[in-house]
């Protein structure tokens, strides 16, 4: 243990206090949501072992915990098989459950496949070779392909598509030529206009290729009022108990349409709903303004990082949560297609909860161990 | 720290573009939030209160109906009612519903369920599906609430029914019912103010005092959540509970003229001498000829409204119809009186005039007859009322319409009759606070004989209540009194036993006084003395009463059948308390079937045991 007296003097301190704040907003959102049982407290005491296990991970050199990504990783591969024979909860294989605890085996693996990433992509750099092709890259997209995929079957869409956040700030971190990265968005975007194209002038064969359901979510997502107590349902309630939220919001437990049960799932996928209703634009865009000022302080944290691993794993984190947090609250407000997906440190759960506390831990540390300017 | 390991140097400048895109989409989140809060945040706040906040009628409880003493006649129960309303926006296997919802009710089969749900009228009225469910039928239905898209369980006030001794209904008539508003009514109730679940009174004075009954809706402002339930609720207006009224009937004396209507019309029918099946029906109305009250008004059959409110309307069916009111007979020799004033007052006769009957009379080209055939040899008018001489009364016909001086002359004074008996409430509508009130029946035919017919009576129909109002415009020396069976309205209390002050008191009302000498009254009503005492046609019916009484008896005959028995009297004859009014249809002679009845009716009034007066 190489605890020293500067790296206590070098954590980003502002990380700590934006997630003390988010454990506010984590707080108000759980207890502003229908619930049968309050899981508010719950969701504190996960929040005290948040960030007991944060202390625990700034003890150990990152670059020690770098050594562990592959077996890490692969640890977590074999968890997400072994999720898909554990029985099924609300019609997903996606959780274990040990002692009355649901364990989600998807929110660490996100944190492996970072640290598997970031740990080849640095080892790539050590040889010196920049990258020059795309079978350069065939490892990072395995990387990223083998746990969304098996994520997917679950099913569990929302954190699968995670990974293409991941993927997508590490391919650029990474030093993929900027031909590359442009041929990639090239080929999503004709894949979009032929599926347009196709849906123009054969819809028998675009609804051979996309799923009615699939459709349907991008119907309610576009005309909600189409279908207001089926498909657009949960949509029209998130936009009119957040539109009611106004300027300055409802107040705290205040007679609220998420607490009269309109907002479904309003402590963990719809708990920005729950907080925007609550708190108005002001108390919602300041949650915003935390998160962005959280990334801020990440993006410095790569910058100032003293070897690739701490960087590239940095910029991962940074696409997981970004995408996480532009989803999230993008679906809640008809910016995005609804999507199952948690808003980090907000939505109540203990495993995602925990494993983004080792990975703002990890970030902390790469942060507290970072170059040391000539004359310090 | 190796060499090797060191950053490359593209990272920062990557992590910058990185950067440039997180602010891009948060920007984009908090422009979009703005849009959603600020831009429209007004339009979502409307909208979720609409969502969330419902505002519920909360039923005013309809009025009481009391008697003269503060016996409560007619009051609310609270039932609980499963009702079901079609949806306008939800598709509802209405089959599947209604197997569903039979299997939580105690005694309805699916189709019956279904029957029920369908309903008459336009979709969104709510169907009454079962009415007074059971505390385990109700638990049934909250319970599985989610499963039953469409189907309430509301509180439903239902009228609830004082009962006499033996389970049957008091003053069924009188009182009339109420039922849910019809979709072809719907609108115009609605118009009104009502809700499409309300009851409306549509019979008697449920309906007469409607306006008075009713009550008004409050206004209760309830938060839901998303399945409906209840959060809180706000009483924002309290309901204003219909205004009780207070009757001149009087409960007990009412009930034992039903009795002596049923009681009679039952031993005619079984009488071993003589059963006389086909009298069916009798009617009977007694009221205060000084002021108008009415102190019963009974019909035979009547029935149970409590069986109505819980069984449904074929309970009744047949029965419903006020007789008192509603059906008019052919009254025979009762109108004598009436007859009897006009001659006088016509000066077409004297007090001293008299005719000889031989037991008929040649009237034009027919002979009439007594119902006497041996005549009752001279006769002047008091005499004439006395044995109920028809004679005197072919003779007055004659010279009213001055035949055989002039032969058309008569065709005109078919008028003068009208004139005279609707100046007693004959053929006119007496103004009694009940709806559907018949004027009557007039017979087209214009024969002289029928003017003569129209003087003992066998002309036009009359109903019971104008023979009342008749019979006590002779008892009180001429004034035409409106009948009344509400004499006092009083302000609603809710949950309370005492009554509200009073908010209308009626007062006697004349409605004319009529066009006759005193003097000629008095003289009609010593003969309706004359008719109580001995050789009078209702000697027997009133032998030995402890108290006076001036009567007419009816007999009339009719094409249809056996005569209608009629009745007219009151009493004491100094100081008239009470007039009464019978009518038996096809109950044979006035004296035999009404005379009876009228006494034992007179009897239960003066309180006078049945074996005391025989």
């Amino acid at each position: 243990m190489d605890f020293e007296k500067k790296y206590l003097k070098n954590i980003d301190w502002s990380i700590l206090l934006i997630l003390f704040f988010l454990a506010v907003y984590s707080y108000i959102g759980i207890s502003g949501a229908s619930q049968e049982n309050p899981l508010e407290q719950k969701q504190m005491m996960y929040y005290v072992m948040g960030f007991t296990v944060m202390i625990v991970v700034l003890l150990f050199d990152y670059t020690w915990i770098a050594g562990l990504s592959y077996i890490l990783y692969g640890i977590g591969i074999l968890s997400l098989i072994g999720v898909l024979f554990a029985p099924e909860i609300n019609n997903a294989h996606s959780w274990y459950k040990i002692g009355g605890y649901l364990i989600q085996p998807a929110e660490p693996v996100k944190l492996f496949t970072v640290m598997a990433i970031a740990r080849y992509l640095s080892k790539r750099d050590e040889t010196g070779k920049p990258i020059q092709n795309l079978i350069d890259l065939g490892p990072v997209f395995l990387f990223v392909l083998v746990p969304m995929g098996l994520i997917f079957i679950q099913p569990d869409l929302g954190n699968a598509l995670v990974f293409t956040g991941i993927l997508t700030t590490m391919l650029i971190a990474g030093g993929t030529p900027l031909r590359y990265l442009l041929s990639m968005v090239g080929v999503v975007v004709a894949g979009l206009a032929s599926l347009i194209l196709v849906y123009q002038f054969n819809p028998d064969l675009f609804f051979k290729i996309i799923h009615e359901y699939q459709w349907n979510r991008i119907v309610s997502w576009i005309h909600p009022e189409q279908d207001p107590v089926g498909t657009g349902y949960q949509l029209i309630q998130s936009l009119i108990a957040i539109g009611s939220g106004q300027l300055l919001g409802r107040g705290i437990g205040e007679d609220t349409q998420a607490k009269y049960g309109w907002i479904p799932v309003g402590e963990s996928d719809f708990i920005f709903t729950v907080i925007a209703e609550q708190l108005g634009f002001i108390g919602a865009s300041v949650l915003i303004f935390l998160f962005f000022f959280m990334i801020y302080r990440m993006v410095r944290i790569g910058m100032e990082s003293r070897d690739s691993f701490g960087a590239y794993f940095v910029s991962g984190v940074i696409g997981m949560f970004v995408f996480q947090i532009f989803e999230n609250i993008g679906m809640t407000i008809q910016l995005m297609p609804i999507t199952g997906i948690t808003l980090p440190f907000i939505s109540y759960g203990g495993s995602s909860l925990l494993t983004n506390f080792v990975i703002v831990a990890m970030v902390i540390n790469i942060g507290m161990r970072r170059k040391t300017l000539m004359f310090d | 720290m190796n060499e090797n390991q060191k950053q490359k140097p593209h990272i920062p400048q990557r992590l910058n573009y990185i950067f440039l895109f997180v602010f891009l989409f948060f920007a984009a989140l908090i422009l979009r939030l703005a849009f959603v809060q600020l831009v429209h945040g007004e339009e979502y706040r409307y909208e979720s209160q609409i969502m969330s906040t419902k505002t519920l009628p909360i039923a005013a409880p309809r009025g009481r109906i009391l008697d003269r003493d503060g016996e409560v006649l007619v009051t609310n129960k609270p039932v609980f009612t499963v009702t079901y309303t079609q949806s306008q926006n939800i598709e509802v296997d209405e089959e599947e519903l209604a197997d569903k919802l039979a299997s939580y009710l105690d005694d309805m089969s699916a189709e019956e369920v279904l029957t029920a749900m369908k309903g008459n009228g336009p979709k969104y009225i709510p169907r009454r599906i079962k009415v007074g469910l059971s505390e385990v039928e109700i638990s049934r239905l909250v319970e599985h609430r989610t499963e039953l898209p469409g189907i309430q369980v509301i509180e439903d006030p239902l009228r609830e029914i004082r009962e006499d001794a033996e389970g049957g209904g008091i003053a069924s008539h009188v009182l009339g019912y109420i039922r849910q508003i019809r979709a072809d009514e719907l609108d115009e109730y609605m118009a009104r103010g009502y809700r499409n679940t309300d009851r409306i009174g549509v019979i008697g004075l449920e309906k007469y005092y409607e306006d008075q009954l009713k009550g008004k809706d409050g206004e209760i402002e309830v938060k839901v959540n998303k399945d409906m339930e209840t959060i809180e609720r706000r009483v924002q207006i309290p309901p204003v509970p219909g205004n009780d009224l207070i009757l001149t009937l009087d409960l007990e004396f009412q009930d034992k003229v039903e009795k002596i209507l049923a009681d009679s019309i039952k031993q005619i029918q079984n009488d071993p001498r003589n059963p006389r099946p086909y009298v069916e029906k009798a009617t009977a109305v007694a009221m205060n000829p000084q002021t108008g009250e009415i102190l019963a008004l009974a019909n035979y059959p009547d029935f149970n409204l409590n069986d109505y409110y819980e069984k449904g309307y074929s309970t009744i069916a047949g029965r419903e119809l006020n007789l008192a009111i509603g059906s008019p007979h052919l009254v025979g020799s009762v109108v004598k009186p009436a007859s009897a004033m006009m001659g006088l007052q016509e000066e077409l006769i004297t007090p001293s005039t008299t005719i000889f009957d031989r037991g008929y009379l040649q009237v034009g080209d027919r002979k009439l007859w007594n119902w006497r055939t041996g005549g009752h040899g001279r006769v002047d008018v008091q005499r004439a009322i006395k044995v109920s001489n028809n004679t005197f009364f072919y003779d007055l016909s004659l010279r009213l319409g001055n035949y055989p001086e002039s032969v058309t002359e008569y065709k005109t004074k078919f008028k003068t009759v009208d004139y005279y008996f609707s100046q007693f409430g004959l053929g006119v509508k007496t103004g009694i606070d009940l709806p559907y009130e018949k004027k009557g029946y007039f017979s087209p035919y214009r024969q002289l004989g029928n003017l003569a017919y129209s003087l003992i009576g066998q002309q036009n129909s009359y109903t019971a209540i104008q023979l009342a109002q008749y019979v006590s415009t002779i008892a009180n020396d001429g004034y035409r009194m409106r009948p009344y069976l509400v004499k006092e309205i009083r302000r609603g209390t809710i949950g309370e036993e005492t009554l509200g002050p009073v908010l209308m008191k009626r007062e006697p009302e004349v409605l004319n006084r009529v066009d006759i000498d005193s003097k000629y009254i008095e003289l009609v009503q010593q003969g309706m003395r004359m008719v109580t005492e001995t050789g009078g046609t209702g000697y027997w019916a009133f032998y030995k009463t402890p108290y006076t009484v001036a009567a007419k008896t009816g007999t009339a005959q009719n094409w249809q059948g056996d005569d209608h028995s009629t009745l007219i009297a009151y009493a004491p004859y100094e100081n008239p308390e009470i007039a009464i009014a019978v009518i038996v249809p096809f109950g044979g002679s006035g004296s035999d079937t009404s005379g009876p009845i009228a006494r034992k009716i007179l009897d239960a009034y003066f309180g006078v045991e049945p074996e005391e007066s025989q």
